[in-house]
């Protein structure tokens, strides 16, 4: 007699079945596929592969960049993919470079700088959860308009290679490190108050220009490379023209478009309500309740 | 993706003969009989092996549930024998019987008790040795409850931000589970060998042991130290200098727990200290919530005050 779920025992059922599990695989294959082209995987843990010496040299750098001395990334020589003999060079990972860009240290920077804007939000006993999420957005913001502006960059200046993009939006997080210390020390001494002051400001400018200076040193070798780096597969040099084009793009961007992002990001006034951003209206201002 | 590891079922003599007599089955099935593998769940370890299990013996269970037969002889006039179906009966109607050789109920939504056990011991002794298979079974039983205890406690504290500690598990599950998974040195070729010829349920694509599943559970049962600390928070106010203390003791704990399981886990020993600060932040954002609240300020005793 048929027992409970013997309707599984069919062929039919176990045919139904077997195609079932066969068209989950091929749907999920689909997906994977689809969206390994428009994030590239495994380019990203390129920039995961960090280690702790790698991490602590690294925030050091952005920190305090002036008496760094070599800022080119060191490549290395492996066989060629397409086993014609030759080799292709490729930039080391960050654990055994400190001059390579990494992903992990501007996302813990950023979310760091969430919790601690929360955190000080709370400290000044004006603490909402949804202040979690509009800082979150509010540091999102900046960072889609960096993207912006690094994508119109990439159009402008024919930069062609896929990882030149990912080490642009790569550098583009250092700068939460400096924002980070100057809420921190700024809180520390105004006591939770906010970032003005010259004790915040002075900070602020002090984090601002170790932060270009870091920029315009090691962009310097992404945007403009050497002849025969991985960085310039194709072995173009760079026509003058474009390469002042490029010089003007770095200057501009390492100081005129950080000092913006960074001044937004840090010129938060904690005691009027709700932490806002100067100009900002904060929660109760915008819903008007 | 794991695979539901529905093992063919052979059909056993008495029922070939049964559905001989009665017309029931459409084919003769003639799989032959298959182990049941170590993953699939104990339900389906019952119906894999169901056939060879005394439960069954020689009287067989009617399949009611799915529909999938048409009225049977057995469910006319032969019922409350025990033979076949439920035993009917006023007494039975109210008892719990099910059918027979059915699983209970925990054991079929996989809610292991013991296990859950023994992972919370594992959390709350910081000295414990971690196993590296005491994740293969990822279960969200546990941290659904610690979760939800988490959300309970908030509540008897003055808030109901049950929605808020949800988000930020999901968020944090999401983005954490991302971060590690791009961060473990992937696999080497044997290891992704093994791991597919075993259904592991690991992701081939991004080539770890690390899925979402074991993520949030890992992250989920380390919460605990957490829960104690709203638990206090509910007798004292947090907003004062012994909460910041036990918080963040709390938030300590969590966070060597939770990085000693990820990195057994991910196989990141040497990264010790950069798994820890993800998750330090992480759960940075539950002691925020437990600590800072309207009772935490003093916002409510200051509401008293004025009254």
């Amino acid at each position: 007699m048929p027992q409970f779920g013997g309707f599984m025992n069919d062929p039919t059922a176990q045919m139904g079945l077997q195609m079932g599990q066969s068209a989950m695989k091929v749907g999920q294959e689909y997906v994977e596929q689809n969206f390994n082209r428009y994030i590239n995987v495994s380019a990203l843990k390129h920039y995961f592969n960090v280690s702790n010496r790698y991490v602590l040299s690294k925030t050091l750098l952005v920190l305090f960049p002036w008496r760094h001395r070599p800022w080119s990334r060191s490549q290395t020589n492996t066989a060629s993919p397409s086993h014609n003999g030759s080799t292709t060079t490729q930039f080391l990972p960050p654990r055994e470079d400190v001059n390579s860009p990494d992903m992990y240290i501007p996302l813990m920077a950023f979310i760091t700088y969430v919790l601690l804007t929360t955190l000080i939000a709370g400290l000044n006993g004006k603490f909402e959860p949804q202040l979690l999420g509009m800082t979150l957005s509010n540091a999102s913001v900046v960072i889609i308009l960096e993207l912006l502006v690094l994508w119109l960059g990439r159009y402008f200046l024919n930069i062609s290679s896929e990882s030149q993009i990912y080490d642009l939006v790569a550098y583009s997080g250092y700068k939460f490190v400096g924002v980070i210390v100057t809420i921190a020390v700024a809180a520390i001494v105004n006591r939770g108050k906010g970032t003005g002051g010259w004790v915040g400001w002075t900070v602020f400018a002090y984090t601002f220009m170790a932060n270009a200076f870091f920029l315009l040193r090691s962009l310097k070798y992404v945007l403009l490379p050497p002849d025969n780096s991985p960085s310039n597969p194709s072995m173009q040099t760079i026509a003058r023209g474009q390469r002042s084009r490029r010089t003007q793009f770095l200057f501009v961007y390492s100081y005129v478009v950080q000092f913006a992002f960074m001044w937004w990001l840090t010129a938060l006034n904690f005691t009027s309500g709700v932490p806002v951003v100067a100009g900002g209206k904060g929660i109760k201002g915008r819903w008007g309740r | 993706m794991a695979s539901y590891g529905y093992q063919p079922n052979p059909a056993p003599q008495p029922q070939s003969s049964y559905s001989a007599q009665n017309n029931l089955n459409f084919y003769q099935s003639s799989y032959p009989q298959q182990p049941v593998s170590g993953h699939s769940t104990p339900f389906q370890a019952a119906y894999g092996a169901g056939t060879q299990s005394n439960a069954y013996g020689a009287s067989g269970t009617a399949n009611y549930g799915f529909g999938a037969f048409p009225a049977q002889a057995g469910a006319s006039g032969q019922m409350g024998t025990g033979q076949s179906g439920l035993r009917t009966g006023w007494l039975a109607a109210f008892g719990t019987e099910g059918y027979e050789g059915e699983p209970p109920l925990l054991e079929e939504l996989g809610v292991n008790f013991g296990h859950i056990q023994m992972k919370t011991l594992t959390v709350l002794n910081p000295v414990a040795r971690i196993d590296q298979n005491i994740m293969d079974d990822a279960d969200l039983a546990g941290p659904f409850l610690f979760c939800a205890l988490f959300g309970t406690f908030l509540l008897l504290s003055g808030k109901l931000w049950f929605g808020y500690v949800c988000g930020l598990a999901a968020l944090g599950a999401f983005s954490l589970n991302f971060i590690f998974s791009m961060m473990s040195p992937p696999l080497s070729q044997d290891e992704m060998n093994a791991a597919q010829s075993q259904h592991y349920g690991g992701s081939s694509h991004l080539s770890s042991t690390l899925t979402l599943g074991r993520s949030s559970s890992v992250l989920g049962y380390c919460l605990l130290p957490l829960v104690f600390a709203s638990l206090l928070g509910v007798l004292l106010p947090l907003d004062s200098l012994i909460g910041y203390i036990v918080v963040s003791l709390a938030i300590a704990w969590c966070t060597y727990s939770s990085s000693a399981m990820f990195c057994v886990v991910g196989r990141m020993t040497n990264m010790r200290g950069l798994v820890a600060y993800p998750l330090a932040l992480f759960y940075v954002g539950f002691g925020i919530m437990a600590i800072f609240s309207s009772r935490g300020t003093g916002r409510i005793d200051a509401m008293k005050a004025v009254t």
